[in-house]
């Protein structure tokens, strides 16, 4: 061999084993991190992600109110916003997340691909829909392969409602697959309102409500219609070892949720003036829209059989599982019975939240 | 290694550079290396990826993301991307080349005045980068296929532009008086002066425009899926990525590596040698 090609060679070990002892170092401190309390702290963090949307309001609440920071007070919280779910599954994947909350087919394709999580409570039922501009285009059959649906990501739940849709009205899970368009919401909302870019987007609250106001849209199909049933939207999400190393950050989560969702349903004048400026919206328009049928925010998580079914038989996930195995301690109406955790002591078809937060403090 | 191989190397290593057998031999050295490097950084990561206990969601081994590579080469996915993301670089690089030969053409021919109008357009538009324009291009020409070649586009005619403009004002002033004394005209100076002094910058312009044009067409994809479910490796990278495939997204990195290996090596060296570097223009 020549001296360069040893040179090449030794760059390449040194390069790999300088990453190699660097990985099982970050992982260790990672574990450290939780395990132990930062070293001169003497806190633990707890490190959670939300996203932005109508459908997180009792987060934006509890952050604005400081109240899970309350109901932990050992533990140093933090909160992250991210742009979209791959980006908190691939920073829980990191280690750099302990818990978040996000739509339940992301959350499943992470749970299938091996992540080691579960949901721990639901947040919100929202309505989704398929708005489009388009006066031509009243169902999903009467889009041209030149018409662009806007939704989040592949793999989302509005794109996997979509494909329920499309099961149902065309006979094929992914018959416009081939037509999506990744867009978060406000680009979304503004390609289709503006005219140019795209004839549909598939959106949720508030932007499905701003963009139904409109003029000239119409609603193309909703995400009822889609599941053919009630589904929880955004649920919490937390990695095993938080689950089973630090319970009471769970319960405190828990809690602190259902305060926050007591403080929307009883407090509505402080909520609104508070969440009118997060999402920049008049507050009787905002009023409106938390009022909007469909629109709830429970700590029931419902649906998740159905999306397991679905996805599994469109091979959006490889493996099978079963919704017990997702769930940890979560409050399903109808599909099982409720368990032994505090939540458990509200009715489940009642609008219990409010008392839910009084019971459990 | 053989003692014969060694001879045979170290030989021809003495000789001058630029002569044409050592030319071959540099080359094929590079390849060499290339590969050296490549199965070197290969057999770390197999091993990394077996042994360190990593999470394959971080980190599969190398025979797994060889598995889903072949599976969708076999089922045609990966094919098909491959195919939407050359064609497109192709036009949009040749719509580049077409703008950056008028515009330096303008140049050359239009005086001071176009020149200065050229440069300003350079000095504006050069750094700003096509992903940047994204999002109006979206509301201009909507989504999908116009709007990634219009930002391709963009990323390749500035950096060519400016490359040529600079080839154009380098030949030196005694070859166009050389050139006026033997009365050649507009045209017979075009293509006997200008265009072969000007093609050492014109294929390194080339180069900088077709890296730019990749950038350009994996980032539009990436962010915006702009070219939608029938789009390019920007758009396989990014549906791996929402869908957890790691393995399909080391799948799809290598693969554009690979093209970009290829394209220098084939095209681009190729280009060089059997021009410029035959002529004695540049090494």
């Amino acid at each position: 061999m020549r001296l360069k090609d040893i040179t090449i060679l030794l760059a390449v070990l040194v390069l790999a084993g300088s990453c190699g002892g660097s990985e099982p170092a970050s992982e260790s401190d990672h574990q450290a991190s939780k395990e132990h309390p930062s070293p001169q702290k003497n806190q633990k963090t707890l490190v959670v992600a939300e996203q932005y949307g109508l459908a997180y309001a009792p987060l934006q609440i509890m952050r604005a109110q400081g109240l899970l920071e309350a109901e932990l007070p050992e533990y140093e919280v933090e909160w992250r916003r991210l742009g979209n779910t791959a980006a908190i599954r691939e920073a829980m994947l990191a280690g750099r997340l302990d818990a978040g909350f996000m739509g339940i087919p992301p959350f499943l394709i992470g749970y299938d691909r091996g992540m080691e999580w579960r949901i721990f409570t639901g947040l919100s039922e929202a309505p989704l829909g398929l708005v489009s501009g388009e006066e031509g285009l009243r169902s999903l059959a009467d889009f041209e392969p030149d018409d662009r649906i806007a939704l989040p990501q592949p793999g989302s739940i509005q794109h996997i409602l979509l494909s329920m849709a499309c099961e149902r009205e065309l006979g094929q899970a992914r018959a416009l697959d081939d037509r999506l368009v990744t867009m978060n919401h406000p680009d979304g909302m503004n390609a289709l309102l503006s005219g140019r870019g795209v004839s549909a987007h598939f959106t949720s609250p508030p932007y499905l409500m701003e963009e139904l106001a409109a003029k000239g849209t119409h609603l193309v199909v909703s995400g009822r219609e889609a599941m053919g049933g009630d589904f929880t939207f955004i649920v919490g999400v937390a990695t095993n070892s938080l689950l089973q190393e630090s319970p009471e950050a769970i319960g405190a989560l828990r809690r602190a949720l259902a305060q926050a969702v007591y403080l929307l349903e009883n407090e509505r004048e402080q909520v609104l003036e508070l969440l009118s400026s997060e999402y920049g919206l008049e507050q009787e328009t905002l009023s409106g829209y938390l009022d909007w049928e469909g629109m709830k925010y429970s700590q029931q998580v419902a649906g998740v059989e159905r999306f397991i079914e679905f996805m599994r038989a469109q091979d959006y996930l490889e493996s099978s599982f079963s919704v017990g195995q997702v769930l940890a301690g979560c409050v399903q109406p109808q599909e099982l019975q409720a368990n032994e955790l505090p939540e458990s002591k509200e009715l489940p078809e009642l609008q219990v939240s409010g008392q839910g937060g009084t019971d459990d403090d | 290694m053989t003692i014969k191989g060694l001879a045979v190397r170290q030989k021809p290593g003495k000789q001058r550079p630029g002569k044409p057998a050592a030319a071959n031999r540099n080359n094929l050295g590079r390849w060499r290396s290339h590969i050296l490097f490549l199965a070197a950084v290969l057999a770390v990561w197999e091993l990394t990826a077996r042994f360190s206990g990593v999470s394959p969601l971080l980190l599969p081994p190398l025979s797994r993301v060889m598995g889903s590579f072949w599976s969708d080469l076999g089922s045609g996915v990966l094919g098909q991307r491959i195919g939407f993301s050359l064609l497109i670089i192709f036009q949009g690089v040749a719509l580049g080349a077409a703008g950056a030969l008028l515009l330096s053409g303008a140049v050359w021919s239009g005086g001071r005045a176009a020149a200065r109008v050229v440069d300003s357009l350079v000095a504006f538009l050069h750094p700003l980068p096509g992903i940047a324009l994204l999002p109006l291009v979206i509301l201009w020409a909507g989504t999908g296929r116009t709007a990634v070649l219009l930002i391709i586009v963009h990323s390749v005619i500035w950096p060519l532009t400016t490359n040529l403009t600079g080839g154009i004002r380098g030949v030196p002033e005694h070859l166009y008086d050389v050139s006026r004394n033997y009365r050649l005209g507009h045209l017979q100076m075009m293509t006997h002066l200008i265009l072969p002094s000007t093609l050492p910058y014109l294929i390194a312009g080339l180069r900088i425009g077709w890296a730019r044009a990749w950038r350009a067409l994996i980032a539009a994809e990436m962010v915006f899926g702009a070219a939608g479910g029938r789009g390019g490796l920007g758009w396989y990278l990014f549906q791996q990525r929402v869908f957890m495939d790691t393995e399909g997204l080391f799948a799809g990195i290598l693969v554009i590596m690979i093209i970009g290996v290829l394209f220098e090596e084939l095209l681009f060296e190729s280009l060089e040698r059997s021009t410029v570097r035959k002529w004695g223009m540049s090494r």
